[in-house]
């Protein structure tokens, strides 16, 4: 695990207007080691999804470094699914390699696969509107990882979603992740969720944030996100990560 | 099916019969109380006309051989206008959502103009570009293109942003991030403004022929009132009517084809 895939160094953001500069982050730096599922959580506002639009090469406007290991191919999952309804399941899953003039039969042929894997099949010229919240989160998802990347960013990819599904989704989310081995940074607030899915933890401190504390998750019997909630440790990490936010 | 379903369903269907029934009996109401005083003398016909006598005139119009002539010039004309009004008002929408500082700028500018009434341009552009069909399709031009404009802008403004970060996180270009998100998220206001605008460029063709023209609806109607030919007069209105009805309809049926 401890094979690094990226380093962020000292990154510093401010956001300007005509009512004043606000500092969103100062002097963060962390690690992130190939094959993790990397949570960043914290209050809301404190500047978590400026974080992954600036590792994401959306935000260009920041001081700071950050290096991710050669090679290193990354994308990117939304909040909100953010599919295109006029396109059927597979043309939306097939975006990105189209953009990235990467279309071939070959990749296709890997999407059409990672469809039927995840129970998409049936679906494929199904147009997005005659699809569950969930089912449109697996194809967000499909999208994301069609270009093959190392690593994804996910910027609290349930929250738009009810609790049962989201129970359901966030474990979907984590088998697929982990069956193709990427590694993944998720933004989220969601404390309980932050647990059950991840290997590391990285709390953020209020604005103008920087990292606060990094909790290694170690369940007794990790298995799925929804069966490691039942872990006897859980509660003791939702408490240390409660009082962290809080303080 | 349930008792209540079937319930709903026998009352759902007998409101939208009734509305039909309502919307024809009205028609059929209006035309019959105007041709019945018109023929127990009530009302003068030489200033209502009649609706038996504009069937006629109509007729009369389609033997002389020149109302298919005067349709064609004012269908065509507002034609000319419209694929104009389309095709300039897409393209400056794009450049005004590609430049916000463009797009300021021009805002008071929009604005003013939309609420000039165009018809007070009329005579200068007959000096400008002189007593002819090319006035009356720039009139009609000006009359459409500046609401398409602004209805176009402000929709491709608000183009769900998720959807283009998602491109932009894939590394679209701007072209790409048109093609694939902005345009296609606006194909159904874009069918709108067309409606709106085909409706809008007969308005202005008409408005042309009433201040320069030697043929066309407006020319006819124009002529009726200048020889106090009312049966004229309310023939032009009423094959404006049907005219406006059926570019309508063609574009809703376009509509209907667009998957969106």
């Amino acid at each position: 695990m401890k094979n690094k895939i990226l380093s962020v160094n000292n990154i510093f953001k401010s956001y300007n207007s005509k009512s004043g500069e606000v500092i969103a982050i100062d002097g963060l730096s962390f690690d992130v080691y190939k094959g993790e599922f990397l949570s960043i959580i914290g209050s809301s506002g404190c500047g978590k999804s400026t974080i992954l639009n600036i590792l994401s090469g959306l935000d260009n406007d920041y001081e700071g470094t950050y290096t991710f290991k050669d090679n290193v191919n990354h994308s990117y999952m939304l909040q909100e699914d953010a599919l295109f309804p006029w396109l059927s399941v597979l043309e939306n899953t097939l975006i990105g390699l189209k953009i990235q003039k990467k279309c071939t039969k070959e990749n296709i042929d890997y999407v059409k696969h990672l469809l039927a894997k995840y129970g998409l099949k049936d679906f494929m010229n199904t147009k997005i509107n005659n699809l569950s919240g969930g089912m449109k989160q697996r194809v967000a998802l499909i999208r994301t990882i069609a270009t093959k990347p190392d690593l994804i960013f996910l910027d609290e990819p349930f929250s738009a979603l009810d609790y049962q599904t989201r129970l359901k989704v966030s474990d979907d989310i984590y088998r697929i992740v982990k069956e193709e081995k990427i590694t993944v940074i998720m933004v989220t607030h969601n404390i309980s969720e932050a647990i059950s899915v991840s290997d590391r933890v990285l709390v953020l401190s209020k604005r103008p944030s920087k990292v606060k504390n990094i909790y290694e998750i170690n369940l007794s019997n990790k298995s799925t996100p929804i069966n490691n909630r039942k872990a006897p440790e859980f509660q003791e990490y939702y408490d240390k990560l409660w009082k962290d936010i809080d303080e | 099916m349930s008792k209540r379903q079937e319930l709903f369903l026998k009352k759902y269907r007998h409101k939208q019969v009734f509305i039909k029934f309502v919307q024809i009996f009205l028609a059929v109401f209006i035309l019959g109380v105007w041709e019945l005083l018109a023929r127990l003398g009530l009302i003068d016909t030489f200033i209502t006309s009649e609706p038996s006598k504009i069937f006629l005139t109509i007729i009369n119009l389609f033997k002389e051989g020149n109302l298919l002539e005067h349709i064609w010039v004012t269908l065509s004309e507002t034609l000319i206008a419209f694929f104009i009004t389309g095709i300039v008002s897409v393209f400056v929408s794009i450049l005004l959502y590609r430049s916000e500082t463009l797009s300021r700028i021009v805002d008071p500018y929009l604005t003013i103009l939309n609420s000039l009434p165009k018809v007070a341009l009329g005579p200068i552009l007959i000096i400008w570009i002189g007593a002819n069909k090319r006035s009356i399709i720039v009139m009609a031009i000006l009359i459409s293109i500046i609401v398409s404009i602004q209805s176009i802008s402000v929709g491709l403004k608000n183009t769900n942003k998720s959807r283009i970060k998602i491109l932009k996180t894939f590394g679209a270009n701007e072209w790409e991030i048109l093609r694939y998100a902005v345009i296609p998220s606006n194909y159904k206001l874009i069918v709108n403004a067309c409606k709106i605008n085909v409706g809008l460029c007969l308005i202005g063709i008409v408005m042309g022929e009433f201040l320069t023209s030697k043929a066309g609806i407006g020319y006819l109607i124009l002529y009726g009132s200048q020889v106090f030919n009312l049966d004229l007069v309310m023939s032009g209105i009423v094959i404006l009517l049907v005219m406006s009805i059926l570019l309508y309809s063609i574009i809703s049926s376009i509509e209907k084809h667009l998957d969106c």
